[in-house]
């Protein structure tokens, strides 16, 4: 089967300035999205990971490499066909309507009329966006021009759908209404890669995901797989224990964070809290909840910055 | 060709819905009041100054705005990043190009036959009937701003609007001049100087060859054949210009 | 690794397909050029049967005001129009008829812009043999700037020159001789043609005059064999009634 997305060694040289400096903003990215899977492109404000859309969209050219959308050149306009994008904090024509612009989108595609209405019909309620569609898209918020922005991205059906930082600089109810899209989107079997330096997002809803840092990619898989499996260490939260009482335990834990009258005691592994348990339970306390602590996303992340900065 | 057709249909709603035509209302202010002044001015020369400056008027709003429009037009859909997802659509550059091309050149021609109906009126006005020899001098002006237009786009596909804007005007104002820089060449004795202005006299637009302003008001015959040439000239002229702006445009990294 | 393989033939078929687009396009603008060429010089044609559009040129009364303050700039790009446009007729057919229009349109705007009263005074009246014309442009120059000795001089010039009129002369040649940084060969200019409208009276008067004022020492030995000369006839013509 065609991968969705296959970049081979791709990179890109900015040249900028009247004496045309180099600015190298992407080295090396050899990226593979398997169709129908939910991809995630992390890495922070300015790893290069716009200028990798931008590359895979034919909006800037490789400098080094190559990048193919099912199997074909991503020079091929034909391949943009089945594609939709959604671009970083979009901005579309200020005096076009939503109804006017979803439209004008269509007709790029070279969809007539009723195909147009009937489509469109369904995408405002999609992204709700019913009632809407008569005002002029400047006077749209951010949130209901992210949303129109994923709208004329689905116009054409696309097989893949790119979206640059869908969720950044939304409200929370903004971004669960972008996320749900996301999610309804991935339930219809399309392909979804997009951006984002919010991690929380893409552990919520990413099946693969890539990380970038400083335009170069540190590393690419499942998620399950990238994050290590092991236990950090394990919380217990409690309380009706005198707090003189917690020096009796300072072999089996030495982190103890005391708020409201509930501690939080951290400990390394399992023989460590079957002791802690048997503390509690002879001093009468009161237990809460445990809680076994994975690596995240998040750790994941800072770890790879680390390294790199190092 | 449907996208092209698309483009251009959303540009030149974006430019009348940007208020462009309100450029109208002061051109129609301008001429009634000029026609009011020169009421009081001697008789006889009221309709010629009337149709001349009339002419003129028109001219210079379609140049001002056909440099205007012509380098923010695709400098501003990069700076808004509302380029990207139409051109991540499948519409080839050169389509987008050409579609925000004969955008501009919709709005002008609207804005243009605005203008001329206004001054047919005033010079129905004062005249007590309509002068159709008007027409072919706002035919060649029409074509002159298509050029204009034309060299604006140039050079915005791949400058800054501030630099687009300088460039357009110096050709515009060059453009004008061709003929006495050839002369001026010839007359200098100087080989090297002679080829360059020559080179300068083909290369650059001759704009003269659009003034037909003095055939209109002075009712002088235009050969057929002189006509048809220079339209030719103008659309082989646009046509360079818009197959070289396709050609930068296709090179150009949206960053 | 069949993939790279596969990535990289069709790099090079890429590359040869965009040369061909490449070599294609160069052709089609180089043919549009020629023939826009060719369409400019069919053009040029129709123009040189035709008079140049001068005829629009508007009084400068009219054009100042327009000019929103770049009434300087426009005399010149006007003055550049008017050298080539003498140039050009001076190669071919040797006739002006717009020259002096241009010109005071030129003054108009830019009345400080003293060159064109000299041009105007000089080619009008010597190549263009528009006497009249040539005069009222230097009548403009002397109201522009009084302190000149040319243009009256020009003035009395045309008139003696050009009309062999001595006595519409004189007047200009005393006004521009009267002006402190008028040369002395006018003066001895305007003794020749007081001889010449034989009012030997005001001749003599005006060389004795000048000789007193005249520093120059050959230029008084210059006068004063003038003064001779005048004496002698003037005793031979007392001799002879």
């Amino acid at each position: 089967m065609q991968r969705a997305i296959e970049t081979h060694k791709l990179g890109k040289v900015f040249r900028s300035g009247f004496l045309l400096k180099k600015i190298p903003a992407l080295s090396d990215v050899s990226l593979n999205v398997e169709p129908g899977t939910t991809f995630g492109f992390l890495g922070p404000n300015g790893a290069g990971k716009t200028t990798t859309i931008k590359l895979l969209l034919g909006l800037i050219r490789p400098t080094f490499g190559e990048a193919r959308i099912f199997g074909k050149s991503v020079d091929e306009v034909s391949v943009r066909a089945k594609i939709g994008f959604l671009p970083e904090r979009p901005y579309f024509y200020e005096y076009l309507t939503g109804l006017e612009f979803l439209h004008f989108c269509g007709e790029l595609f070279g969809l007539n009329q009723t195909d147009r209405s009937r489509k469109i019909e369904s995408l405002l309620n999609l992204v709700h966006l019913k009632g809407a569609e008569h005002t002029q898209l400047r006077q749209y918020s951010k949130g209901m021009l992210q949303r129109i922005g994923l709208a004329q991205a689905l116009i054409n059906d696309p097989v893949l759908v790119v979206l640059d930082e869908p969720m950044s600089g939304l409200d929370p109810i903004g971004r669960k209404q972008v996320r749900d899209i996301m999610l309804h989107l991935k339930e219809m079997g399309k392909t979804i890669f997009f951006s984002t330096h919010i991690l929380s997002d893409a552990e919520l809803i990413c099946d693969q995901v890539a990380i970038l840092i400083k335009g170069t990619l540190k590393s690419q898989g499942k998620l399950e797989s990238l994050l290590d499996p092991k236990t950090y260490s394990i919380d217990v939260c409690l309380r009706g224990v005198a707090p003189e009482k917690f020096q009796t335990i300072e072999s089996i834990s030495n982190t103890v964070v005391c708020h409201n009258e509930t501690y939080t005691v951290s400990v390394s592994d399992e023989s460590c809290l079957s002791r802690l348990l048997a503390w509690v339970i002879q001093e009468k306390g009161q237990l809460i909840s445990v809680t076994p602590r994975k690596e995240s996303l998040e750790d994941m992340f800072l770890e790879e910055i680390q390294e790199s900065t190092r | 060709m449907k996208a092209i057709r698309a483009i251009a249909v959303n540009t030149f709603k974006e430019a009348i819905r940007n208020k462009i035509l309100y450029s109208l209302i002061f051109f129609a202010f301008i001429m009634m009041l000029i026609s009011l002044v020169l009421d009081q001015a001697t008789v006889g020369q009221r309709n010629k100054i009337i149709k001349d400056l009339g002419l003129g008027s028109i001219n210079l709003f379609g140049i001002i705005i056909a440099i205007v429009v012509g380098i923010n037009l695709v400098y501003q859909e990069i700076e808004n990043r509302t380029i990207y997802p139409l051109l991540a659509k499948p519409v080839k550059r050169g389509q987008y190009l050409l579609g925000k091309y004969f955008g501009i050149l919709l709005t002008l021609f609207v804005e243009t036959l605005l203008m001329s109906f206004f001054l047919f009126l005033l010079v129905l006005f004062y005249e007590g009937r309509i002068d159709f020899y008007l027409l072919l001098s706002l035919a060649t002006i029409f074509i002159e701003i298509a050029v204009i237009s034309a060299v604006a786009i140039f050079f915005s596909s791949f400058s800054t609007p501030f630099l687009s804007g300088m460039f357009t005007f110096a050709i515009y104002i060059i453009g004008h001049l061709t003929e006495y820089l050839k002369q001026f060449g010839n007359d200098s004795g100087s080989f090297l100087l002679e080829k360059i202005t020559l080179f300068f006299y083909y290369v650059l637009p001759n704009l003269e060859r659009f003034n037909f302003k003095a055939e209109a008001v002075y009712h002088l015959s235009v050969e057929n054949d002189k006509l048809v040439l220079t339209i030719l000239y103008g659309v082989i002229y646009i046509t360079t210009l818009m197959i070289l702006s396709v050609v930068n445009f296709e090179r150009r990294d949206f960053k | 690794m069949p993939l790279v393989v596969n990535m990289k033939d069709a790099f090079v078929h890429k590359m040869s397909l965009r040369r061909k687009k490449g070599v294609f396009l160069i052709g089609v603008v180089c043919s549009l050029f020629f023939l826009q060429i060719h369409i400019q010089n069919s053009l040029f044609r129709y123009q040189s049967d035709q008079e140049e559009s001068f005829l629009y040129l508007p009084s400068g009364a009219y054009l100042k005001p327009i000019a929103l303050g770049y009434d300087q700039v426009l005399a010149d790009l006007l003055w550049i129009k008017t050298v080539s446009y003498f140039g050009g007729h001076y190669m071919t057919d040797q006739n002006y008829p717009w020259l002096h229009q241009m010109l005071n349109v030129i003054i108009d705007l830019d009345p400080r812009f003293d060159f064109p009263y000299y041009f105007g005074g000089i080619v009008l009246s010597l190549e263009a043999s528009q006497i009249e014309n040539a005069n009222k442009i230097l009548e403009r120059g002397i109201q522009a700037y009084p302190e000149k000795w040319e243009y009256p001089f020009y003035i009395g010039f045309n008139h003696y020159y050009h009309e062999g009129n001595a006595e519409t002369a004189l007047p200009y040649l005393e006004r521009a001789s009267a002006l402190p940084s008028a040369p002395d060969f006018i003066r001895s200019m305007m003794g020749t043609l007081y001889t010449k409208t034989k009012s030997k009276d005001m001749a003599l008067r005006f060389f004795r005059e000048a000789y007193q004022n005249t520093k120059d020492e050959n230029i008084r030995q210059k006068i004063a064999e003038k003064i001779e000369a005048l004496l002698a006839e003037e005793s031979k013509n007392a001799e002879s009634d």
